[in-house]
């Protein structure tokens, strides 16, 4: 198995991922397949009041996520400032040559040695109209970097970014949808394809009466006022597709 | 609307195409400083800029003003991966009639942000349109890996060719997108969900040659 090869099969698992637990895993086992211990994908915002859309997702050992929690790095962090002017991935070792470091970033990179951290590769994840992102791939101890994998690694921060915000944007979405039963669903798809109530209740096999109810309660449950208005909001969430009323 | 510029429609498109090459200068050239030859009148041409390429062309409706445009090379004659990049591919470049090459995507400068992404989706879209007309499998190309958030983030679907490589300085890489139904709704769920190509050619003057017309 080459790298490429590998790196194929982690782009194909990521893509298949349902859920940010998924990706999660799938990544965390590719960074070790290519040589390092952890990953951390992650936007660089301020994690103790994050917008909704803000990903964080990464195995970082726990030890270190508490210190980073309790003494608020993450906005601090070197490596979020040497991303800033960076293009493409760089070494940890780098980050010297890339920022001018502050006392309290000194103390971070410190903080990390002790706590175990050894070297990495960080690559920056611009993208115009959000928040910048990055991410990392880490050693625990002082085995040097594979230098071999970074180009590896660079896809991999892409395509799962790109996957995380997919992820992120589904589940939010999700979260925010009224449910609706597969009756009301029945009753909506069949009156976006033009059927009147009547031969709706016909095809279903139930009351015409019954077809009014299940409506009624589909535009209570979005809390609208008309079928039109419950149409737009079931197709923008999904829970009907054009494919199913065109 | 998106148009589609080839050979036989050129000349209905030669203010759209003269603003394509002004506005490829200000963003590769000016802006990102990319060592690209410049003609006297500040327009970006290279040697793929043939009568052979195809583009496509995001015109603003109500102005003629060119929004966005991409340039489409026929990959079974001399292209950007066969030519300077095919290290970037694992195997061989994808070559043949199912296989186009896309590169110097750019969109208006003045355009705010948001603008600027919703023609890089309309973009995005009327190519995954073109290709299904033209029954292509794929699209390929090369780009920087810092633009990789952006061009995964409208929508495609892409599978890269190869590891990247480091060029002047910055890491570059060589993707192929993938052409389908299934490419195109996920495309339409994250943006405008209605058709942007028109292939028929805008009315156009009179002309005094053997005609405008395509045979259609």
């Amino acid at each position: 198995m080459s790298l490429f090869s590998d790196l194929q099969d982690y782009l194909a698992a990521a893509r298949q991922s349902q859920s940010s637990a998924d990706l999660r895993t799938a990544t965390a086992a590719f960074v070790r397949e290519i040589g390092f211990d952890y990953f951390a994908l992650l936007h660089h915002v301020d994690f103790s009041d994050p917008p909704p859309t803000a990903i964080r997702l990464g195995n970082y050992p726990a030890v270190w996520r508490e210190i980073m929690n309790e003494r608020r790095y993450y906005g601090d962090d070197p490596i979020l400032t040497a991303c800033q002017g960076a293009l493409s991935g760089f070494r940890w070792s780098e980050v010297d040559n890339l920022v001018e470091m502050t006392p309290r970033q000194r103390e971070i990179r410190e903080a990390g040695a002790q706590a175990g951290l050894g070297d990495g590769f960080t690559v920056p994840l611009h993208l115009p109209g959000d928040f910048d992102a990055s991410c990392s791939f880490g050693l625990i101890g002082d085995r040097p970097a594979p230098v071999w994998a970074f180009a590896a690694a660079q896809y991999a921060a892409c395509f799962a970014f790109e996957q995380a915000r997919r992820l992120i944007s589904l589940e939010l979405t999700q979260a925010r949808a009224p449910r609706l039963t597969q009756r009301q669903l029945d009753c909506l798809v069949l009156s976006a394809r033009g059927k009147s109530a009547s031969v709706i209740a016909e095809l279903l096999g139930i009351s015409t009466e019954t077809v009014y109810e299940h409506l009624a309660e589909a535009k209570r449950r979005y809390g609208v006022a008309t079928l039109q208005q419950l149409m737009v909001r079931a197709l923008h969430d999904s829970q009907i597709v054009f494919a199913d009323v065109l | 609307m998106v148009f589609l510029v080839d050979g036989d429609t050129r000349r209905q498109f030669e203010h759209g195409l003269e603003q394509m090459h002004q506005t490829r200068r200000e963003v590769f050239v000016d802006r990102l400083g990319w060592a690209l030859e410049v003609d006297g009148a500040g327009r970006e041409i290279d040697e793929f800029d043939t009568p052979d390429a195809e583009y496509l062309l995001d015109v603003e409706p109500a102005t003629g003003r060119l929004l966005g445009s991409v340039r489409l090379l026929r990959t079974d004659r001399p292209h950007l991966l066969s030519e300077y990049f095919a290290d970037l591919c694992e195997g061989p470049p994808p070559r043949g009639v199912l296989v186009r090459e896309i590169s110097r995507l750019v969109t208006a400068t003045d355009l705010p942000r948001e603008r600027s992404m919703r023609v890089r989706h309309r973009i995005a879209s009327a190519l995954m349109e073109y290709g299904l007309f033209l029954g292509l499998e794929s699209y390929s190309l090369v780009t920087h890996m810092s633009w990789l958030p952006t061009l995964l983030c409208v929508g495609w679907t892409c599978h890269p060719l190869g590891l990247p490589q480091m060029r002047d300085g910055q890491s570059v890489g060589a993707l192929s997108i993938e052409v389908s139904q299934a490419g195109l709704a996920t495309l339409r769920g994250f943006g405008g969900r209605y058709p942007v190509l028109q292939l028929e050619p805008a009315p156009a003057p009179v002309c005094a040659e053997e005609g405008a017309h395509r045979g259609l």
